[in-house]
Parts: C-alpha cells; structure tokens; sequence
C-alpha cells in the first residue's frame, strides 16, 4: 500500500534528519548545543499551523457542502496540530531554559500564541467528544474551528505589540536561525528537519482521516440499526 | 431595507423580552454582579496588601472581574431560556437567525456594561486608582471590551447551552477566544490611567474594534447553525 | 572532544527530541491499532440485520 510506504519512507527520513541535527550540523557559536532543538521546534511550528490550517478551511467546506470527507479531514487537522502544537511548546520550553535561563517568556510571540492555540484546539476536540450525533458535532465543531481560525491572527498581532511596547533587554528568538541568514549547514538541517517531518504528518493525516470515516459510517450504520425499517435516521435524544 | 428594519425590530423584541424577565426577578445576570464584587474583593486578599502592587495590578483585575463573570452571565442568558423550554421555540420562529443573533448579543452587552459599571468604581475603591481624568477614555474601552465579549459570549453560549457540561465548557472555549480582546482592552485600561505615556492607546483601541467586529461578523453568519437541532 | 560546560545542554536536546520523537511515535502506533480495530469492525459486523451478503429471503419457503 502507498501508505505504508510512506509511512516508512517517513520513518527513514526522520531518523535521518535527527541523526544529521544532533551530531552532523555543528552547534551554534552563541546558543551552543541547544541550538540544535530549534530545528526540531520550528519543523513542528509549521505543521503544527498547517494543520489548523487545513481543519479551519475543511470546516468552512463542512458547513458549505455537509460532506463528511470535510468533517474527517478536520478532525485529523485537529488532533494531529495539538500533537505537533504540544511538541512546539515543549521543544520552546527546552530550549528556552539553557539559552533565556527560564521556561517561559511571556514576550516571545511565538510561544505564547502556541500555548493559546493549544488551548483552542483542545476547546475543539473537547466540544466534539461532548457531542454524539455526528452531523451536530461536525457543525459544532466548524464553528469553533473557524473562531478560533480568526482568532489566531489576532492573537500574534496583539502579542507582537505587547512586547514591542515594553521591549526588554534584547532577548533571542528561535527564529533567528534564519534571520541575519544562517549558514547553510543550519538551512539543511532545518529543511531536512521539515521535509521528514512532513512526510510524517502526512501519514499521520491520512490515517486518522481514515479512521475518522470508519468511525463516522460505524456510527451511521449504528444508528441506523437503531430503528430498522427506517432509511435516514430519526433525531436521536438529545447529546 | 424593510429587511433591515425587520431584523432590529426582531432583535429589538428579544432584547427586550431579556430585560423584561431580568426586572421580574429571573436574576440570570444581577446574581453574576454580586459574583463580579466578591472577586475584586478575593483578588485583594490573594494579591495584597501592598497598595502600589495593588494599584498596579488594577487594570488587569478589573478585566479578569469583568470577563470571569461574564462568562457566567452569558452562560445563564441562554441557560435559563433552555430550561424554560423557551429556547427551542425562539428556534422555531421564522425570523432571520442573525436578528436573534443580535437580540441576544444585545442582551448579552447590557450585562457586561452592568457589570463593567459595577467593578469600575470598585476597582478604584479597591485598588486605590486614580480614575477622574480618564473616565471618558475609560468608559469607551469598557464599552468596546463588552461589545467584543458579548458577541462571541452570545455566539457561544448558543452553541454550548444544549450540552451536558456546558459550565465547563463554556469557559473553557471563551477565556483563550477572548485573550486578545482581555490584552487590548487591560494594555488600554493602563494607558489611560497612566497618561498614555508609549502613544500605545491608539492601536489598542483599533485592535479591540477590529476584535469587535470579527466577533459580531462571526456570530451573525454562525449563530443560525448553533440554534439548529 | 565534548565541551563539559555543553553537556547540561545536551540534556535539554535530549528531553526535546525524545519526547517529541517519542510521543509522536506512541500517537502514530495507538492510530494504527486504533485503525486495525476499526477496519476488523466492519468487516465482521456483530449486527443481526441481514447483510447484503446473505441470501434473500424466500417467501415460500
């Protein structure tokens, strides 16, 4: 199956990239070997906003098209970005206590607009597991899905003003890898970082798209069998 | 725009059936002001008894009074209905979905500007802040806040209030919603009352304008889908 | 060889990568078994509505 080549494929080109982020790219002059956790965090970043990305967007084609692909693809989004939005956090954590000195910094943009998306992103899983008629809960759950799609931008800006009014001492970002433009060893490394773990929320994506489908059609058919003699369902008591 | 005029008449009978039931004693707000006073007054015991640290945490006091309660006054706005029974009619009724929208995002605004009227003059007995010279400012931030609150408050209270958990579940989706809207409107509050000493007053303002209407716009598009059964 | 002041560092490296490398894992093995479960769930169905599969019902039997 094309899956599971992928799914290895995927495997292979993580411990590839891990394998050249941990012992075949140097350290960084200033950030030292900590340096090397920011490849890991901002491969993560980005997947982690692509696939809110992709649920905000199945969730408008939900609510436009009531197709339960939409809905299927948008829970995968969703459960695979507070997967990925976790691993950024935690990987800013890391990295923040050897090079800040502390865990947490309230001024950097990127993170605290990670915890919050985090929290959003859970307030959707959690409002669809309280739900029990599917069709309910897709369009429950596209609601917020698209709140929280609007909010995301207004988070960063509002965060990226706090901090630049009250600019501390100039403090690193994660980011700056890329800004003034990094050597290129630190470009590879990030890209190589990027590419594997793509293949690996790929894979990730289509198989919990898949039983996302089979979860819905068990449903169905569940509570089809509940009535038998009927085609469509009858409103099922309240959820 | 007869239609126009259909919807404000529409929400306008909505709002008003809320103020009605609110005067006769359905306390689905006026329980949450009592609420709003007590933890202005636990925040001074967990935060105190330093005056300076006290003035200096104001704004952020007064917000999280405001937002924390009204979460509980939106919650009840549409809860109170629902156990009345009167939430499926107001379903029913062949009225455009955002008219009722708006109905209860009025209502849901008068709330919060009650309670932004109530914590005011507490947070300056409490916290000892001096006020007088930016009230006018003031007042326009809590309005804008409320306005902000109210409509994505409304838009989910009617999406949580048919759900068994709804008490925890309602929060648990406004308060990280509405953490922008709490930054602007608190980084606002401290401008003002310092004399707006960094010009920062301006882009606050336009971001809570801005969180204002993408929330209204939200509400009023989804709102119908929230009421559907 | 190793700069012994990098090696609190590397501690911090190493929760990063094994931790993320490592639930990511776990979440991508508990998918699959979840997914094994799902599919054997359907392709033996436990309902006692007649399946397409049996034969129709003869009314003169």
């Amino acid at each position: 199956m094309a899956t599971r080549v992928l799914g290895i494929g995927a495997l292979v080109a993580v411990a590839g990239a891990t394998t050249f982020a941990l012992v075949g790219v140097a350290a960084d002059l200033n950030q030292g070997e900590a340096q090397r956790i920011m490849y890991i965090h901002v491969a993560s970043a980005w997947l982690a906003y692509l696939s809110f990305g992709v649920t905000a967007a199945t969730s408008v084609w939900w609510l436009v098209r009531r197709d339960p692909r939409a809905d299927a693809i948008a829970l995968a989004g969703a459960e695979v970005g507070v997967l990925f939005t976790a691993a950024t956090i935690w990987a800013g954590m890391m990295w923040g206590r050897p090079v800040w000195g502390t865990y947490w910094q309230w001024e950097d943009p990127r993170l605290t607009t990670t915890a919050l998306l985090l929290a959003l992103y859970v307030g959707y899983l959690l409002i669809r597991r309280l739900t029990d008629e599917p069709a309910r809960r897709a369009t429950r759950a596209a609601v917020v899905g698209i709140v929280a799609a609007i909010d995301i931008p207004i988070v960063h800006f509002s965060v990226v003003w706090w901090r630049g009014l009250h600019q501390g001492p100039t403090f690193m970002s994660p980011d700056t890898i890329l800004n003034p433009p990094a050597p290129g060893q630190f470009v590879a490394a990030l890209l190589l970082m990027l590419g594997a773990f793509s293949l690996a929320w790929l894979w990730l994506m289509v198989n919990r798209y898949r039983l996302a489908r089979l979860d819905w059609e068990a449903e169905e058919s569940a509570r089809r069998g509940r009535l038998p003699g009927l085609v469509a369902a009858a409103p099922a008591p309240r959820p | 725009m007869t239609a126009v005029v259909r919807h404000l008449a529409v929400a306008r009978a909505i709002a008003a059936k809320d103020l009605r039931a609110e005067l006769r004693g359905r306390q689905a707000v006026t329980s949450t002001l009592f609420l709003a006073a007590l933890t202005l007054l636990i925040f001074g015991f967990a935060l105190g008894p330093d005056r300076a640290s006290l003035a200096a945490a104001g704004p952020g006091l007064l917000w999280l009074a405001v937002i924390l309660s009204g979460v509980l006054a939106v919650g009840r706005l549409h809860q109170l209905e629902m156990e009345d029974g009167a939430f499926e009619l107001l379903a029913l009724y062949p009225v455009p979905r955002a008219a009722i929208y708006l109905g209860k995002a009025i209502g849901g605004l008068a709330a919060m500007l009650a309670l932004g009227a109530l914590v005011l003059p507490l947070t300056v007995v409490l916290y000892a802040l001096d006020v007088a010279s930016a009230l006018p400012g003031l007042v326009l931030v809590i309005g804008l806040g409320a306005l902000g609150f109210a409509a994505i408050g409304t838009l989910y209270a009617g999406l949580t209030v048919r759900l068994r958990a709804r008490e925890v579940l309602l929060p648990l989706l406004l308060l990280p919603v509405v953490a922008p809207l709490l930054l602007a409107a608190v980084s606002a509050t401290a401008s003002l009352l310092a004399g707006d000493p960094l010009g920062e007053l301006g882009a606050w303002l336009q971001l809570l304008i801005g969180y204002d209407l993408a929330m209204l716009l939200a509400g009023g598009l989804t709102y119908g889908l929230a009421l559907e059964e | 060889m190793i700069d012994p002041a990098a090696i609190g560092d590397l501690a911090f490296v190493a929760a990063a990568y094994t931790v993320i490398l490592g639930g990511t894992g776990l979440y991508a093995l508990i998918l699959a078994r979840r997914l094994r479960g799902a599919r054997q769930a359907t392709s033996a169905p436990a309902s006692d509505q007649p399946r397409p599969s049996d034969p129709p019902i003869d009314p003169r039997a």
